[in-house]
């Protein structure tokens, strides 16, 4: 292979990525679970359905019909929108997270091989990201004997390559108009409406009413007739060869792959100079931030300065604002719940209603705390100077922990008074949102894991938190399933409680046992990230 | 503008600035410290030399109380750092050559929240903190967020930070990195007057000539035990050599040939 080639390259970019990934996980673990995965969900369904693969493999010899090829279009344009907006985040991570693009870009090498490299990175992540939830299924499909789904495959590759150049020129154009700076916060938030997208989907019925629904059920149709008329798009259309390559269909199949990949191509050469000088304009644009100028008064007190410094901290970065705060517009449904006149074809019943939305504020304030904890007491940028302050850093996490806590309470004050007055407020309710917040918050104070802020939401800062994340999550469920419990009178809330509370209670306990085994103040050393 | 501490001479009725006693740091069985024992008197300037490597961080974190050594014992001021962590930590400032500062946060919050720390009464120390910001030509920044300062300018929040709250021992390392001529000499006559004023400096530099210069005492680190310790004049007579380069050299070598 020869030194300095876009091959070369790729070698060396997916010899670091796989470190990355292996770094703290043995690479058998991950080989083993890509194959169980993979492979071995399918193999498992196949056994319950392999009654039906004569009835399954007849759907190869199946002649789509405008409709069916509309509805799977629409699926390939939702697909594509959601690997859009991850592809807009891997864009920025990957072209202008600095890591080793200095050296490369410092290097003899072309700064075409190098984007084409970063490019190609993201198409690969975008491919793996859908690929391991939808490839089983395709393979399951082969096994019944649907062999033609296979061609969910080369879709997807195409897809990918088709967001990935999308993501690309509208992650440079951004650059080139925001900097990099807010274009990562821009692409955050839009990341995160996609997210709640799937959220406002399947709350429609509830945000718009029956009826409104039904009259946009009544306008889809006609939309769909309307197509179907149209003697342009036919069954044979090149409108739906996109479509048509899920079935496997040659000539579609090779034409969208094609295409897609003319597309790549031709967005790495049209946007390379704009990846260097959205590179170069990063260290220039982005160095002086400078404030309102206003007089600091010194307030006093332990609490007050550290509740000054944390929110001032979070506040003051977009990013983390959208990657956490964000997590409130799964509300917005609630809302519509509220302002929406009840009675108008509503689907649940009262009791219903206010549990569900009960569930969803423990949820949310529980995940909204989780993160800001994490931020306050994990991300500390400078864990040095609590660490050799007179107060000592068992007391001044504490502190931040209420410093966190307090606001959200009251932000979700107003909801509970929205719940007051719309009749929906449950007593349990409240409890568990105060068990499940505190409870959130504790966890993050007895295992915080050291993680410096600059790199809280780069790749890899999540390395090592997939038993603390689902200690969280079970807690979660444990408060929301004591909930549905105490209401409905079964016996299941105490499960439900045992779970809240014995989580966080076993946390505390190892937690205590860690602190017996090495000192609070023998942490490594982290440098401040200023 | 440096703070003054009153009682400040050194007597046989004040107990040491700093006292280490045997203090022993392995890092996954490998020693970084051994054995070191070091007593520096109040209103003394005391730089720790050694070559990379030789545990001289190690050390200033310990006292620092950011490491805890596996044996020993260390003293500020008469008070145990691992049984009286609060009061051995209040007359302390400890200054890392990688500044503890908040990319988010602009000079003077930076400062409201280490007063904060230190239960410093915000009235004065608000006026100290304007005053410091002011003498290390950081007032012009002051609505700038800490995340666009240079290395330099971080440096010397840094030391703002740790004067604010008006130490009586300061621990630095390496405190001359990335400080132009014209912020290094200020700094250089701030530890001079810090310490004419009866504080207590103890400093790590690979600059020799600094420690030539302000050094009262000269300690000399290898493989993290403590190879010569005395003044200039006394380490000069021992190696027999002239400029303090050549007898860091010399003992150095002679430790580890």
């Amino acid at each position: 292979m020869k030194t300095g080639s876009l091959l070369w390259l790729i070698r060396w970019q997916l010899r670091l990525g796989w470190r990355d990934a292996t770094a703290k996980t043995k690479p058998w673990v991950w080989i083993v679970l890509g194959l169980l995965f993979v492979l071995g969900i399918p193999l498992l369904l196949y056994i319950p359905l392999r009654d039906l693969s004569g009835r399954i493999s007849s759907l190869n010899g199946l002649e789509p019909d405008v409709g069916l090829l509309l509805g799977a279009s629409g699926g390939l344009i939702f697909l594509l929108t959601l690997m859009l907006s991850s592809a807009v985040v891997g864009t920025l991570r990957s072209l202008f997270e600095r890591g080793d693009l200095d050296l490369l870009l410092s290097s003899p090498l072309k700064s075409k091989t190098i984007f084409a490299a970063r490019a190609l990175g993201v198409v690969v992540s975008q491919f793996l990201g859908t690929a391991t939830f939808i490839v089983p299924i395709a393979i399951l499909g082969f096994l019944l004997g649907f062999w033609r789904l296979l061609g969910v495959i080369p879709t997807l590759v195409s897809l990918s390559l088709l967001a990935s150049s999308l993501g690309i020129l509208l992650t440079l154009g951004l650059v080139r108009v925001l900097g990099v700076g807010r274009a990562r916060t821009v692409a955050q938030i839009f990341s995160a409406v996609v997210g709640a997208l799937f959220f406002l989907i399947f709350q429609a019925q509830n945000i718009l009413g029956r009826g409104a629904l039904s009259e946009l059920g009544a306008g889809l149709n006609s939309f769909v007739n309307s197509i179907r008329e149209n003697p342009n798009f036919g069954a044979s259309s090149a409108l739906w060869y996109p479509a048509r390559s899920l079935f496997l269909e040659p000539l579609p199949t090779v034409l969208f792959l094609g295409l897609s990949s003319l597309i790549f191509a031709w967005t790495v050469n049209f946007t390379r100079r704009s990846f260097l000088r959205g590179v170069q304009n990063e260290v220039k644009g982005d160095r002086r931030t400078r404030t309102s100028s206003k007089i600091v008064h010194f307030s006093g007190g332990l609490f007050s300065s550290l509740y000054r410094k944390e929110w001032r901290s979070i506040l003051r970065d977009p990013l983390l604002i959208s990657q956490t705060l964000l997590q409130l517009l799964y509300l917005v449904p609630a809302f519509f719940v509220f302002l929406r006149p009840r009675g108008d074809g509503a689907t649940l019943s009262s009791g219903l209603l206010a549990l569900s939305l009960n569930a969803a504020l423990i949820f949310i304030s529980g995940t909204l705390v989780s993160n800001l904890a994490r931020i306050a007491i994990s991300a500390e940028d400078a864990p040095d100077l609590l660490r050799m302050s007179p107060r000592g850093e068992t007391r001044l996490n504490t502190l931040k922990m209420w410093a966190i806590v307090l606001p959200i309470f009251a932000l979700f004050a107003l909801f509970y008074g929205l719940l007051v007055w719309q009749g929906l407020f449950l007593a349990f309710g409240l409890l568990a949102f105060l068990g499940a917040t505190l409870t959130s918050a504790a966890l993050e104070l007895w295992f915080p894991r050291p993680t410096p802020r600059a790199d809280l939401l780069k790749r890899g800062a999540q390395n090592g938190r997939f038993w603390l994340g689902l200690a969280h999550f079970l807690t979660l469920a444990g408060w929301v399933g004591a909930l549905y419990g105490l209401e409905f009178r079964s016996p299941w809330s105490l499960a439900g409680l045992a779970l809240g509370l014995g989580i966080p209670l076993i946390a505390f306990l190892s937690s205590g046992r860690r602190r017996g085994k090495t000192s609070p103040r023998a942490g490594a050393s982290r440098s401040a990230r200023a | 503008m440096i703070q003054t501490v009153s009682n400040s001479l050194q007597t046989d009725t004040h107990p040491p600035a700093l006292e280490l006693r045997d203090i022993t740091k392995r890092f996954s069985g490998k020693k970084a410290v051994e054995s070191l024992s070091l007593n520096v008197r109040q209103g003394e300037l005391y730089a720790l030399l050694g070559s990379n490597g030789a545990g001289k961080t190690t050390t200033l974190r310990m006292i620092a109380g950011l490491l805890e050594p596996d044996s020993g014992q260390i003293s500020i001021l008469g008070f145990d750092v691992a049984l009286e962590p609060e009061s051995a930590k209040s007359p302390l400032a400890y200054l890392p050559d990688d500044p503890l500062l908040y990319a988010k946060l602009r000079p003077m919050e930076y400062l409201e929240f280490v007063a904060g720390l230190w239960g410093l009464e915000p009235r004065t120390s608000e006026k100290k903190a304007r005053e410091l910001l002011e003498w290390l030509d950081l007032w012009k920044n002051k609505d700038e967020l800490t995340e666009g300062f240079s290395r330099g300018m971080k440096q010397k929040l840094a030391l703002a930070g740790a004067l604010v709250h008006e130490p009586r021992l300061m621990i630095l390392d390496e405190p001359l990195t990335g400080l132009d001529a014209g912020a290094a000499r200020q700094v250089k006559d701030l530890l001079v007057s810090f310490v004419a004023g009866g504080g207590t400096v103890i400093l790590t530099t690979h600059i020799l000539e600094v420690a030539e210069r302000l050094a009262q005492r000269i300690g000399i680190l290898s493989s993290g035990q403590l190879i010569a310790e005395g003044t200039l004049e006394e380490l000069r007579t021992r190696s027999g050599e002239n400029s303090l380069e050549d007898v860091f050299l010399e003992l150095t070598q002679e430790a580890h040939p």
